[in-house]
Order: C-alpha cells, then structure tokens, then sequence
C-alpha cells in the first residue's frame, strides 16, 4: 500500500513537472472599432406609378415619364391634371431609407432640383422644389418601409411640341 | 493507461537525472518561445506595444459606408456586417527545440453584443484550438472578423477586446 501511494505521488509529481516545464508563450493582441449609425437611401418602383428605368433599389435611378401631353392618353402610372394653361403629370416614386446601428426613431427627407427650370414646375408629395434649397418633404419619416412620394412636373401650355424635359432630384435623409 | 506509464517512467526517469530536469527548467526560465504579430502585407496596420501584445484599430465602421481604413474589408448582410482584416502570427523558439505548436485563442472579455471570429472560429473567453502544427518560425496570416448586428447603436458602439493567444510546443 505504501509502494503504491509512492508510486501515486511520483507520478502526481512528474505530471506537475511535466506541466511546468513545458514551455508555453502568450500573446494578446488588442482589438478595437468603433461602429458608427447610418442610414441608408434606395429609390424603388412605385406599383402604382411608372416603373422605374433604372437604378431601382440604388440611390441613382432614372425615372422616364415617357411621352407627355396636355390631351390624348396618358402611360399607365401617370396622373394628369389640367388647369386653363397648363398640366401637370405625375407619378409616385418608393423611397426607401433604412437604419443601422442608431437609435434614430424617423427621419427627415428633403428634396433638392438639380438645376434651374425658369418654365416648368417639380414638385414631390406636393412640396414645390427649386435648386436654391433643399425642400422639407417629410419630417418623421418612417424607417424601413417604401413610401410613395409622388413626382409631378407642371408643363406650360405654350410649350413647344418635342422638348425634352430633364433634370435631377436629390433626396436628402437626415436621422432625426 | 499508456499515458498513466508513460508518466511513471518518465518520472523515474527524470529523477534519476537531475541535471536533464534542471535543464528544461532553465529553458522555461528563458523563455525560448515566443509570439510575435506582425502587419500582413494586405491586413490593417498594427500600433504599439512589444511584438507580442500589440493593437488592431480597425477604426470608424459603419453598415452602410464600411470602412475608410486600408486593408479593412467590411461586408453587410441582411441585419447584420462583418469587419474583416489580417494579420500575421509568427512563433519563435530561441532555443530551437521545436519545429511546430498548437496556438490557442480565447478572446480577453465575453462580448455578447457582437462576435469575433479568428479563421471563421467564433472565439469565446475559454481557448479555443486554432491551429494544431502551426510551424514555427513561419509566419502565418490568420482572418479576423468582428460580425456586428445592425441593432448595436451608437450607445454600446465602441469595440475593445483583446485576443489572447497561446502557444504550446509540440
């Protein structure tokens, strides 16, 4: 029995050995980040407006009202209305804005004309947009959903058959 | 059971010679092994410290913009985005006694709000098996990730851990 208790502590004893001699290195490598909020912007087709002809679920897309006129039929997607000298044709475009990592509970949209247009009115959701400044569209704008804001150029009467209508629209979310 | 008598005769073994055992106990008390980190050629750059305990800033992220930072690679998923870099592990052994280790990994603090990753492992505060026969002298590049939900807000947006390693001769 005592050889045998012996024999336990000498082999307890060469296993704390062999621990402490076997050799072992450490090294700490320290990781930092620091993860900002943001949110983000995509344009989609509305399904009850003009398709989009690109760009759709991007944040540069091209939305094409094709052939327009005061009379006569209009592309399926687009409302037209009419006063004494001019109409108005309009469709609803799907902006889409999404957070990550914030605490932001809306956002603010804006709305911004790329460039002067002395002859023609834009407008978005019903606010009158120029390229001085950038236009309140909404001020709690709800994330993570498709919301229609509806485009509308009011063209004058006198407008010569053929011209061709162009500018840009910037949107602006800020998270509110 | 062969463990059992392997340690019983190495027991005796080493009892018996007492210079052998002296002799490993200087080489621990020199410490022949040694970690060393190093930047990798497309991994972000590493800051301060000695060669073994160094830091990794991968700085400013963010789901929608990534990463401004050189060799910081981000990806974003449905809820969620990775931060993604390398860098270099390199093991030494003065003494030349051995030509491969098993290196471990545990990450200093539990991190629930995000995930580090070494090599696709998730690490966790117990060491974790990253490589069985890694050699020695080489450098070797591992993949660091770091998976963050989008639903970590600017309240709990600061990342800081470390990553420990270990290193055991074969």
């Amino acid at each position: 029995m005592k050889k045998v208790t012996l024999l336990t502590i000498l082999a307890a004893m060469m296993m704390f050995a062999s621990f402490a001699s076997a050799q072992t290195a450490t090294g700490t490598l320290t990781v930092t980040a620091t993860v900002n909020g943001s949110i983000n912007l995509v344009f989609n087709s509305d399904a009850a407006g003009v398709a989009l002809s690109s760009g759709a679920g991007t944040n540069t897309a091209t939305l094409a009202f094709g052939n327009v006129s005061a009379f006569g039929a209009v592309a399926a997607g687009v409302t037209r209305t009419s006063t004494a000298n001019t109409f108005t044709v309009s469709t609803p475009v799907d902006v889409l804005v999404t957070k990550a990592n914030s605490a932001s509970a809306n956002y603010t949209l804006k709305a911004q004309l790329g460039s002067a247009d002395a002859v023609n009115t834009w407008q978005v959701a019903g606010n009158t947009i120029t390229n001085t400044s950038a236009t309140p569209i909404t001020a709690t704008g709800t994330y993570g959903s498709n919301t229609a804001e509806a485009i509308a150029i009011t063209v004058p009467f006198a407008t010569t058959s053929g011209t061709l209508i162009s500018n840009t629209i910037t949107f602006t979310a800020t998270a509110n | 059971m062969l463990i059992g008598s392997s340690l019983v005769t190495g027991g005796w073994a080493q009892k018996k010679r007492t210079s052998g055992t002296v002799l490993n106990m200087q080489a621990q008390g020199s410490g022949s092994l040694s970690v060393q980190f190093v930047a990798a050629p497309d991994g972000a750059a590493l800051a301060g410290g000695t060669s073994g305990q160094r830091s990794l800033n991968l700085g400013s992220v963010s789901y929608n913009t990534g990463s401004r930072m050189a060799n910081v690679q981000t990806r974003s998923m449905q809820g969620r985005f990775v931060v993604s870099t390398k860098f270099g592990l390199q093991i030494q052994d003065s003494s030349r006694q051995f030509s491969s280790a098993t290196v471990l990994a545990a990450v200093a603090f539990p991190s629930p709000a995000y995930t580090v990753r070494l090599d696709g492992l998730k690490l966790e505060t117990i060491p974790q098996l990253i490589q069985g026969q890694a050699r020695i002298g080489l450098i070797l590049q591992h993949r660091l990730e770091i998976e963050v939900p989008t639903s970590l807000t600017e309240k709990n947006s600061e990342i800081q851990n470390a990553i420990v390693f270990q290193v055991i001769p074969n």
